[in-house]
């Protein structure tokens, strides 16, 4: 027991790392907005409320450092039961602290659960969704606590409960169609799991409308799918080097339809890690640091992040090789062993990657710059299962 | 007798040999920055500083002089390459003793140096050897400090030298001496339970040694009180300490808050100027303590500030937390940052080294053309492996007892280490850099050890007759020494 709370805190705490190495935890432009809300208790015309509602308690009203420390030790729980049920090697531990290791070090984990912004928990939807649909013994204490994660992370935005919705009901019609001939496949669910998914999914849904009603808002939150967000940066101002394409995809005569689409295709592709611009004192974020977490606007000040040094370049390569890596190491297993549980789990994940992006640039009529980055991390994870019942990590398990 | 005696003698001049050249070349190897650099690398005000005290003999309200005056004579006033030169000598004799005295082998040569090309090509080493900072001196300190408590074989000569090199580097900055003391007080505070003991009993870790340590830092500290008292900046080690944590309270926020509440009441001079404080309390020129006399002028009430809030709980518990959040900032901010063009006060400080004024002034940081990025990603990358390597050794208990111990040790230098600087001093990434590559040194020894007790173990195995006529004791000495072979003949 123990051994799981150490290895679960010290998950957590290495995946602070991007927020400890800045000094301070990254923040967004969007992150400002998001702990007004928190304090304001105002009702957001674009988004839910719960993001904010987490800010608020999560911080205690005061200590902004335990807002990535939450978000890191929820991720770091439920990766943990992922490993913990998906692996059937005894020693699930050790490839549990490789892969959040390696995805801290080598891809943008790290930043992502280390920044203040909701996109932390569109990758803690997906595993949670995935627990919750294919593991076949999960005991009750862990049920209860995997389905509380999954309702928290799907509520914190639209696209994450949508997402959610769209992999229960993609694979429950797959176990309509191909229950009768794919039985011996160790991922797959039954109409029970997909059932309380899909009744967990509205439960969020009635949760964020009465939270939604409550605060003063509309009870139908659809409504807030509809709302045009007003775009903040456009992509020339995020790209000044770039020219004349950046110039022409934040053209303001441009045609809307067509500047969406171009927002989808450029949001879904673009892997590396972006939008960590200097934070300035007259921006949203600073000002609202400076109102509701006014004992660390001084340390706000000093961080990589305020000064302009904030970088990601070396971990970009990495982040592409690795993504690369992965894709390459799954094409050969998957023409080597057609049948292989990790070739299905990388099918799943990269699925509810694809779902995620595709939802989360359907919903936002601006570019997007975190959008692949913030949940393309997960597509190691197989790698990491199938490294579990190697020799080696077998023997490391073992005292 | 007689050929088998010199032919003894001749093979041990000729390991001897080896050695001194392998540490020449491990030292030489140590310098790469600097040489890339094209010459020494110096930061922001404080080489200057460090240099101005050197000549001139004065002992700064803010800082040691033994820095000072280790740049003095070891340049012989005539060449800052010597200084380099000099720390990269005592890092690589520091690092060659752990390997000599931990793996109990003469063939350590190649292991040896590959750990010197890793860290200077893909860590911090050789940008701590190559910077005119007495930042070098803090892995030296730890290191000292971990051959006196772990070696029980060390020589006389040896003990001798890593005792005045542990003096030498607890003297140059104020941090080392509570490093050290804390280290010491650490390891002496294991012994009071039974448990660590045992474990220290196991590890060969005697008390005896750790009070050596413990009365070596106080010596330290009385020296350097000493050394500072013939150069007229009276009995006193440790500089400017208060004036420091005063500005580190700033930076944490709990200054702005303790000035709100008190000011109506505790008439300090600060208080005309405590909505415009400024973040870089200790060195911008619109600072209130530059405003109001200096640092010497506002010792006595910043001490009285401190000491208030230390004692007082509700900011105490604020400073408690954020000392815990400094300390892990502090430990994961190691990167090489703190390379910008060297100031006019270090042009002036190099001007006294008229020789090689224009080397300096083309050396690469004069002329903004060095840049860290790819070292620091990997040492991101090693820093991560280390990390998770020893969090498994740790929950799986793996290597020997004795290693895991070694690990604990240099975790211990780098938390502590991270602690006093972050709570102390301030969050800097220079902090760090100086010690992170330490974290390699225990898996760089065991892996050695491993494959050296691999090597025994197949020579055992092919000579198992020859084994079996050794006595009890001798086969019991091969086993425990290597531990791989003992679990491989088991």
């Amino acid at each position: 027991m123990y051994k799981t709370i150490i290895v679960l805190i010290s998950g957590a705490v290495i995946l602070c790392f991007a927020a400890f190495n800045n000094k301070f935890p990254l923040l967004t432009t969007d992150t400002g907005f998001f702990i007004n809300s928190a304090f304001n208790r105002d009702v957001s015309i674009y988004n839910t409320t719960w993001y904010g509602l987490f800010i608020a308690h999560s911080s205690w009203g005061k200590l902004i450092w335990l807002i990535v420390f939450s978000q890191c030790l929820i991720l770091s729980i439920t990766l943990f039961y992922a490993f913990r049920y998906f692996i059937k090697e005894r020693n699930y531990e050790v490839p549990y602290l490789a892969f959040l290791f390696f995805t801290t070090f080598c891809m943008s984990a790290s930043v992502t659960s280390s920044t203040i912004d909701p996109g932390v928990f569109a990758s803690i939807t997906i595993v949670s969704t995935g627990l919750l649909l294919f593991v076949k013994s999960l005991s009750r204490r862990d049920f209860i606590i995997i389905a509380i994660i999954a309702v928290i992370s799907s509520g914190m935005a639209l696209s994450n409960l949508f997402t959610m919705i769209l992999i229960t009901v993609i694979y429950g019609i797959r176990l309509q169609l191909k229950n009768r001939y794919r039985t011996s496949v160790a991922i797959q669910t039954n109409i029970k799991r997909v059932l309380t998914v899909l009744s967990l999914a509205g439960t969020t849904f009635l949760l964020i409308s009465a939270v939604h009603f409550c605060s003063g808002g509309d009870f139908n939150i659809i409504s807030l799918v509809n709302v045009q967000v007003p775009v903040k940066e456009s992509v020339a101002d995020m790209y000044p080097n770039k020219g004349p394409i950046a110039k022409a995809i934040s053209e303001p005569g441009s045609n809307p339809d067509k500047q969406k689409l171009n927002y989808i295709l450029k949001s879904s592709v673009n892997v590396e890690i972006a939008g960590y611009n200097r934070t300035v004192e007259q921006s949203e974020t600073f000002k609202a640091i400076y109102r509701w977490y006014n004992t660390d606007v001084r340390e706000c000040l000093i961080t990589r992040q305020f000064q302009g040094w904030l970088t990601f370049t070396y971990l970009n390569y990495a982040q592409i090789i690795s993504v690369l890596a992965c894709i390459c190491l799954f094409i050969i297993s998957v023409i080597k062993n057609r049948r292989s549980n990790y070739g299905y789990w990388l099918f799943f994940i990269s699925q509810a990657i694809l779902i995620q992006i595709l939802v989360n640039a359907l919903l936002s009529n601006q570019y997007n710059y975190r959008l692949v980055s913030q949940v393309i991390w997960l597509l190691p994870m197989p790698v990491f299962f199938y490294l579990s019942g190697n020799e080696l990590i077998k023997k490391i398990g073992l005292n | 007798m007689e050929p088998l005696s010199a032919n003894l003698k001749q093979n041990t001049s000729k390991i001897r040999l080896t050695h001194f050249f392998a540490i020449l070349f491990s030292a030489f190897i140590l310098c790469f920055i600097a040489i890339y650099n094209s010459y020494p690398l110096t930061f922001n005000n404080d080489t200057g500083a460090y240099v101005e005290a050197g000549f001139n003999k004065v002992v700064s309200f803010d800082r040691p002089i033994l820095y000072g005056l280790f740049i003095y004579y070891s340049s012989f006033q005539k060449s800052l390459w010597l200084v380099v030169i000099t720390q990269s000598l005592i890092v690589s004799v520091i690092i060659y003793y752990y390997f000599r005295y931990t793996v109990y082998s003469t063939n350590f040569i190649p292991y040896f140096i590959g750990f010197i090309v890793v860290i200077s090509f893909f860590m911090g080493g050789s940008f701590e050897v190559s910077w005119l900072m007495p930042d070098v001196f803090t892995p030296v300190s730890i290191l000292c400090v971990g051959l006196l408590i772990f070696i029980n074989d060390l020589k006389k000569r040896d003990i001798l030298i890593i005792s005045l090199l542990a003096i030498l580097s607890n003297g140059v900055h104020n941090s080392h001496i509570y490093i050290c003391l804390c280290l010491s007080f650490l390891f002496l505070s294991g012994f009071i339970f039974k448990q660590i003991r045992q474990i220290f009993n196991f590890s060969a870790i005697k008390i005896k040694r750790v009070i050596f340590v413990l009365l070596l830092s106080v010596f330290s500290s009385l020296m350097l009180s000493s050394v500072h008292y013939l150069y007229g900046g009276g009995f006193s080690g440790s500089r400017g300490g208060s004036v420091f944590l005063m500005s580190n309270l700033v930076e944490m926020g709990i200054m702005d808050t303790y000035l709100a509440e008190n000011c109506s009441q505790k008439h300090y001079k600060l208080c005309a100027y405590r909505d415009s404080i400024p973040n870089n309390f200790l060195w911008a020129e619109n600072s209130p303590i530059n405003k109001t006399g200096g640092w010497i002028k506002n010792e006595a009430e910043y001490s009285a500030i401190v000491k208030d809030i230390l004692t007082t709980p509700k900011y105490l518990a604020t400073f408690i937390y954020q000392s815990c959040i400094y300390t892990f900032k502090q430990f994961f901010n190691y990167d090489m940052v703190d390379i910008a063009l060297p100031s006019e006060r270090i042009d002036r400080a190099v001007a006294k080294y008229q020789k090689e004024y224009l080397s300096y002034l083309h050396a690469r940081q004069s002329t903004n053309r060095m840049s860290f990025g790819l070292i620091n990603f990997i040492q991101n990358l090693i820093v991560g492996l280390c990390l998770f390597i020893y969090l498994l050794v740790f929950l799986y208990k793996k290597m020997t007892l004795r290693y895991r111990v070694l690990i604990f040790f240099v975790l211990s230098g780098l938390f502590i280490n991270a602690w006093i600087c972050s709570t102390f001093s301030c969050v800097s990434p220079r902090y760090q850099t100086r010690v992170i590559w330490l974290l390699l040194l225990p898996l760089f020894l065991y892996v050695f050890e491993y494959q050296k007790g691999k090597a025994v173990m197949r020579r055992i195995k092919s000579n198992l007759p020859a084994f079996k006529l050794l006595n009890k004791d001798k086969q019991i000495l091969i086993l425990k020494v290597f531990p791989v072979a003992k679990r491989d003949r088991s």
